[in-house]
Formats: structure tokens, C-alpha cells, sequence
């Protein structure tokens, strides 16, 4: 994959990163119930549960400030900028992975957003990590 | 071949090294970076993971001191009994939204429209998850009996275990119920079968039924002795309750 693909794949996932956790952070604040396609509430039972929240800040915030910081990182052009990206990425990726966990495991509900999320952050970290070894 | 032509070879050559050199120092210098990073991101993740689970403190966790306090109990009931209005509660003790549901916002409930007369509270035990609902609702509504079941409950929340695990057995039931002062543990375990328990399990069900309940937690709620209707709340959060409480009653 080129230099110019990796770059274009990583600004395309982080919108649709931002899009994701934007939606769930204004669902959360403007105390609506979450769209879930196919409905069975999964949604609603994750975006209400115990996990919802971390320190008592949303985790769909974090995700959203995650992919914004993401987002920063691809603007600036030098290798600190790269690695700072892709750490966040991997980041993204190692805790979507436990939430994906809790939802299996322990919430017992699936909320697709949620997944589409945490696919979203594992192709993001993929990428970014490929722009970091990339040595043209 | 000339001295020249055997010199510029030999430059290309050297060249050509430099530049396999200084390409697989920077492979291994990107592979050293990102194994730094990998690494960095492992221990983030995992504080993230201690934080996530610091907050969850269910397991185990004592009883909210003086909750229920010099608040009358009758059977299912909670507080005055001559309350203007009454909030059903339909729950099944293993669910974890209604354990959520004790922790979060019971509290805000019994303080703010319980304790000041406002609103008396019925429990309805629903046991649809499994046998650990079946035995956990029976023991709630033998308490009941003896007028301890909201304490009960709000123990059976915050030591919920693993979905139909087996866990409600009676050494924990015991275990429970010691911590509730005045309960009678051996009446209570004798109570758990008798037909007058099986009735209140059953009539819980119906009512749920005819609510058109299928999940929990879910409320209703009206005039005490009256009419009752379903109370609407999108989260399960002490505002979200208020706003909900506040319209359902004026």
C-alpha cells in the first residue's frame, strides 16, 4: 500500500470514527436512546451499563476525544506526529477489545455502534501502524 | 577493464552497502519504535482497564448505610403507606440493569420522594432469567413476609453473581439474610416453597403480563390504589427519574 493510500485510509477511518463516537457522546448528553438497527436493545443496555462511563467520564467522549486526537496527528507531518498517532491508535485498539469483551462476557448485550467502532479503531491502528514502518 | 572503470565500481559498490546499511538500520529502527509503542499502549490500556473496573464496586459492596431507615415496610411495600402515589418496580434480581438501577437511582428515589411521603414503592419479583431468579425471588418474598424484602434485595444486588451460575443457593441466601437485622433466617428458608410465596411470584408475572413487561427493570406508576401507567425513562440515571417521576405525578 502507498504512502498516499495509508494516509487517505487513515483521514477516512478517523472520520468515521469521529462520526461513530460523535453520535454516541450526543445520544448520551441530549439523553436520547440509541439507534440500534435491528433493535433488541443491546444498545441502550450497553450505553446504560456500569461500563459506560470511565472515571465517571463517557466512554463514547473518550473515544470521540481519541479519534480526534488521532485526527491531530495525521495533520502534522513528521515521525513523532506518526508514532504519537499510531500509539493512539493501538491504544484505541487494546481498549475496544476489552469493551468488546465486557459486552460478550459480562453486559451480555451487543450494541452494534459499539462494534462498528471498535472495527473502525482496529483497520485505524492497522494503518497507522503501517504508515510508522513504511521507510520511503 | 581500465583502473577508472574498476575504481567507479568499486564506489558504486561501497555506495550500494551504505545504502543496505542505513535502510535496515531504519527497519530496525521502526520495528524498535514500534515495539516501544506497542509496549506503551499495553500499560495505558491496562490503567484503563483498572479504572474501568475501580468504578465498579457492586461486588461485594455493603448495603447503603440507612437507606431504608425508619422507612416503613409491609410486605412488598416501601414507605407510607398513605403516599398520594406508588411506583411498581418489576425486577429480576440477577439482572444487572436493576442492580444498576438499586445502586444508582434507588437512592435518589427513597430520599427525595419516599422519605418526604411522596411516593410509596412496590417490588414485584420477576424470575424469567433461571433458576437463580426462581430461588432469589422466593427468599425476597419470604422476607417480605417478615417485612425485610427491600433490604434483602439490595444485598442480592450488590452481590450479584455470574447469570444462572448456581451461586443462589442457600449458603449465600444465609449469608444475605444474617446481615439483616431482625430478619429470621430459618423462617425465611422455610417460607422460600410455601404456596402463599408461589402466589406472589405468580401474581408478579401476571401483573408484568398484563403491564405488557418483558424487560426489566420497568415501572409503573399512578395514584396508590389507583389507575397505573407505565413509566417512561431512557436512562437509568437519577435525572432521567426525576424528570419522569416529576411528570407522572404533577
Amino acid at each position: 500500500m502507498s504512502a498516499r493510500a495509508l494516509e487517505l485510509a487513515a483521514r477516512a477511518l478517523t472520520l468515521a470514527g469521529v462520526a461513530i463516537a460523535g453520535y454516541l457522546t450526543w445520544v448520551h448528553y441530549a439523553d436520547l436512546e440509541t439507534v440500534c438497527v435491528g433493535g433488541g436493545g443491546g444498545c441502550e443496555r450497553v450505553q446504560t451499563s456500569d461500563y459506560a462511563d470511565l472515571a465517571g467520564i463517557p466512554v463514547a467522549l473518550i473515544g470521540l476525544g481519541g479519534y480526534a486526537a488521532i485526527g491531530v496527528s495525521l495533520l502534522v507531518r513528521d515521525e513523532r506526529a506518526r508514532l504519537v498517532g499510531a500509539t493512539l491508535a493501538l491504544v484505541g485498539l487494546g481498549f475496544s477489545a476489552y469493551l468488546t469483551y465486557l459486552e460478550l462476557a459480562v453486559i451480555d448485550a451487543i450494541c452494534q455502534w459499539c462494534v462498528a467502532s471498535a472495527m473502525t479503531m482496529t483497520l485505524l491502528a492497522i494503518v497507522m501502524v503501517g504508515r510508522v514502518l513504511r521507510t520511503d | 577493464m581500465s583502473k577508472k572503470e574498476r575504481l567507479e565500481r568499486m564506489r558504486q559498490a561501497r555506495e550500494e552497502a551504505e545504502q543496505a546499511d542505513q535502510a535496515a538500520s531504519a527497519r530496525k529502527r521502526r520495528l524498535q519504535q514500534l515495539l516501544a509503542i506497542t509496549g506503551f499502549a499495553v500499560i495505558l490500556v491496562g490503567v484503563l482497564i483498572v479504572v474501568s473496573q475501580g468504578g465498579d464496586d457492586s461486588d461485594g459492596a455493603e448495603p447503603v448505610e440507612g437507606l431504608f431507615e425508619g422507612l416503613a415496610q409491609d410486605g412488598a411495600s416501601l414507605g407510607d403507606e398513605k403516599a398520594p402515589y406508588t411506583l411498581v418496580e418489576f425486577a429480576d434480581m440477577q439482572c444487572p440493569f436493576c442492580a444498576d438501577y438499586d445502586r444508582d437511582v434507588l437512592p435518589t428515589v427513597v430520599d427525595e420522594y419516599v422519605r418526604p411521603g411522596q411516593l410509596r414503592l412496590e417490588f414485584r419479583a420477576l424470575t424469567f432469567i433461571g433458576p437463580d431468579s426462581e430461588e432469589a425471588g422466593r427468599f425476597a418474598v419470604a422476607l417480605g413476609e417478615q417485612d425485610h424484602l427491600w433490604e434483602f434485595i439490595d444485598l442480592m444486588y450488590r452481590n450479584q453473581g455470574t447469570e444462572n451460575s448456581g451461586y443462589v443457593d442457600t449458603d449465600f441466601l444465609t449469608g444475605l439474610a444474617e446481615q439483616i437485622p431482625g430478619a429470621d433466617v430459618d423462617r425465611a428458608l422455610a417460607d422460600q416453597d410455601s404456596d402463599s410465596v408461589s402466589k406472589a411470584l405468580e401474581q408478579a408475572r401476571n401483573e408484568a403480563a398484563k403491564a405488557g413487561i418483558s424487560s426489566t427493570p420497568s415501572f409503573l406508576i399512578g395514584p396508590t390504589d389507583g389507575p397505573l401507567e407505565t413509566l417512561e425513562v431512557s436512562q437509568l440515571e437519577p435525572e432521567a427519574f426525576r424528570q419522569a417521576i416529576d411528570a407522572a405525578i404533577g
